[in-house]
């Protein structure tokens, strides 16, 4: 067994970034419907962060892994010692996935096994990865952004079943917003908007809670206490915008992938018709991502036009430079025609405030 | 060029020890644990990694022309040579891609299948077109063959540009199977590492 896989209470100052993280989520809204207001994306908001798209060449391969794996052990550890972070841990993946976090590993847990005569042992598991919120590739202009913060990360379900990415939102939130907006970026600073789940998890629950009764009860047979208020009423406005099922990533997000397997087929190996492919598939994609994002975002390399409108409604902050305790409240839901009106302007400024340590 | 194979047993032990401490294993009928642990017992005495399976030759060749009809290209041997010792795994963030479910008889889906990866990898970033044939990704990168050179390179995910090129397929998949057992770059095999973290600049506002 590897050196990794040995208990160990977490750093202090992790923990404490720990807490910072679960408040300032908890400052983003103290309005629950903001978790249903996309349905798409139910739970997630795009945060408009400045920063500079570079290649970060500072940091060798191995170091960056070093760095990296080491903070994320220590902060798998702290987010199940915190206590709401174990609750929603337990929630989101599970007693295994909790005991996996209290080793610093990722967590995992196992859905099936299969044997047969002649057939080796194998296992499927629903698999997790650490996402980070602004990626790694983005320089911040803000200082109270920091890559390497858990602020900054979020736990997403990365589980594949062969061309079926339902299970996948991870990677979904990369293609289609964080790939279409750092492609091709100038190499000054520029708008980008980065997906923000309002929960340390996503998806934050693997079945449905029509009340809070519901969901104590469920807490209770984990031997866990009840959520804080706030918790609780996110993630029952979770479980309605998901249909009480456990959410998959709608099917038209995958079509991309299928119009390139058709496409693909068919063509020759004929270099101006593969060039054609690939400005095809690279108009798909920013199609799909100028439908959420806001006027003046950069897709390919481009802003968006001043009169460009949104198709589609996802909440959007913006991550203020200036710590400032006071959040302001969300806007009332509007309801319908208005209701489908992008946020042109951030409404709700969540501060990150995490302590550098 | 065989991978370490001291790797591939920790894995494979993790993946039991996982297993057999699992929601899913407490609540098997008590014929079907007995049944599985002697099965578990029985790849390990043939040699094999329990968990850990290896591709065996018809799924490999199904696999192949797959390839070779969906994407146009032909699958290296460095590729098959790999599948053929360790089928694919996924821990700790770290996928290692492996045979599709559709081209093995079981057709059971136990993790990310190389040919379905890069057809939904080159769809949606249309810079990996017929450069990189993707092996597998984590958190922070992407690990493919440079299709042009056959060169294993680890790849910025963000950016999609080359971050470290390694010397052989092998020593890529070596190194994520470090990763996804914890092991890092000069970490020695003994002794305590309670320092390790500080070495490596454990700091939240390095960035």
């Amino acid at each position: 067994m590897s050196r990794r896989a040995q208990p160990s209470a977490p750093r202090p100052d992790m923990v404490n970034a720990v807490a910072d993280m679960l408040r300032n989520l908890e400052q983003i809204s103290n309005d629950p419907a903001i978790v249903g207001r996309c349905p798409e994306l139910p739970g997630v908001v795009l945060d408009k962060v400045l920063g500079t798209c570079l290649d970060r060449d500072g940091a060798e391969y191995a170091q960056v892994n070093r760095d990296y794996e080491a903070l994320r052990v220590e902060y798998f550890k702290a987010l199940v010692a915190h206590p709401v972070g174990r609750v929603l841990a337990l929630l989101a993946v599970g007693p295994d996935g909790v005991e996996m976090m209290e080793l610093g590993r990722t967590p995992a847990f196992v859905r099936e096994v299969r044997y047969g005569r002649g057939t080796p042992i194998r296992g499927r598991r629903d698999s997790y990865n650490c996402h980070h919120i602004v990626p790694k590739s983005v320089r911040p202009e803000s200082k109270a952004i920091s890559v390497n913060h858990p602020t900054n990360f979020v736990v997403a379900k990365t589980t594949r079943r062969g061309r079926d990415q339902s299970e996948n939102p991870h990677h979904f939130w990369h293609s289609l917003f964080l790939h279409p907006q750092t492609h091709n970026a100038p190499a000054e600073p520029i708008p980008v908007y980065v997906v923000r789940p309002l929960f340390p998890f996503y998806p934050p629950i693997t079945e449905g809670f029509h009340t809070a009764e519901e969901l104590r009860k469920k807490l209770a047979s984990l031997g866990a206490p009840p959520l804080p208020e706030i918790w609780e009423q996110r993630i029952l406005e979770f479980s309605k915008a998901s249909k009480h099922k456990p959410y998959v990533v709608p099917k038209e997000f995958h079509e991309i992938t299928q119009m390139f397997g058709d496409l693909y087929k068919t063509q020759n190996k004929d270099p101006a018709l593969n060039q054609q492919l690939r400005s095809n598939l690279a108009a798909k994609g920013a199609q799909l991502a100028v439908q959420y994002l806001p006027a003046g975002a950069y897709v390919d390399g481009k802003p968006l036009p001043a009169d460009h409108k949104p198709k589609r409604t996802i909440p959007v902050i913006e991550t203020s430079e200036k710590p400032d305790p006071v959040v302001q409240a969300p806007s009332t839901p509007r309801k319908s025609r208005s209701s489908k009106r992008h946020l042109q302007k951030p409404t709700l400024q969540p501060q990150s405030t995490q302590q550098k340590v | 060029m065989p991978l370490n194979t001291r790797y591939l047993q920790e894995l494979s032990e993790l993946f039991v020890h996982d297993l057999k401490w699992s929601q899913y294993y407490r609540k098997l009928p008590e014929h079907e644990r007995h049944n599985l642990d002697d099965q578990i017992a029985e790849e390990a005495s043939q040699g094999n990694y329990p968990l850990l399976p290896g591709g065996n030759e018809e799924a490999l060749a199904r696999l192949s022309e797959a390839v070779k009809n969906e994407l146009n290209i032909l699958l290296p041997s460095s590729i098959t040579d790999i599948l053929r010792q360790v089928d694919g795994f996924v821990e700790n963030g770290v996928s290692l891609y492996g045979i599709d479910a559709e081209f093995r008889d079981d057709q059971f889906e136990s993790g990310p299948g190389l040919l379905a990866e890069n057809l939904v990898k080159w769809s949606h970033f249309t810079e990996l077109i017929r450069k990189y044939l993707l092996l597998g990704d984590s958190d922070l990168w992407f690990f493919a063959l440079e299709l042009e050179t056959g060169r294993a390179v680890a790849l910025q995910r963000s950016t999609l540009k080359p971050k470290h090129y390694f010397s052989t397929v092998e020593e890529m998949v070596d190194d994520m199977m470090q990763q996804a057992l914890g092991y890092f770059g000069n970490e020695t095999d003994d002794g305590e590492d309670e320092t390790d973290n500080t070495a490596t600049g454990y700091q939240f506002s390095r960035n």
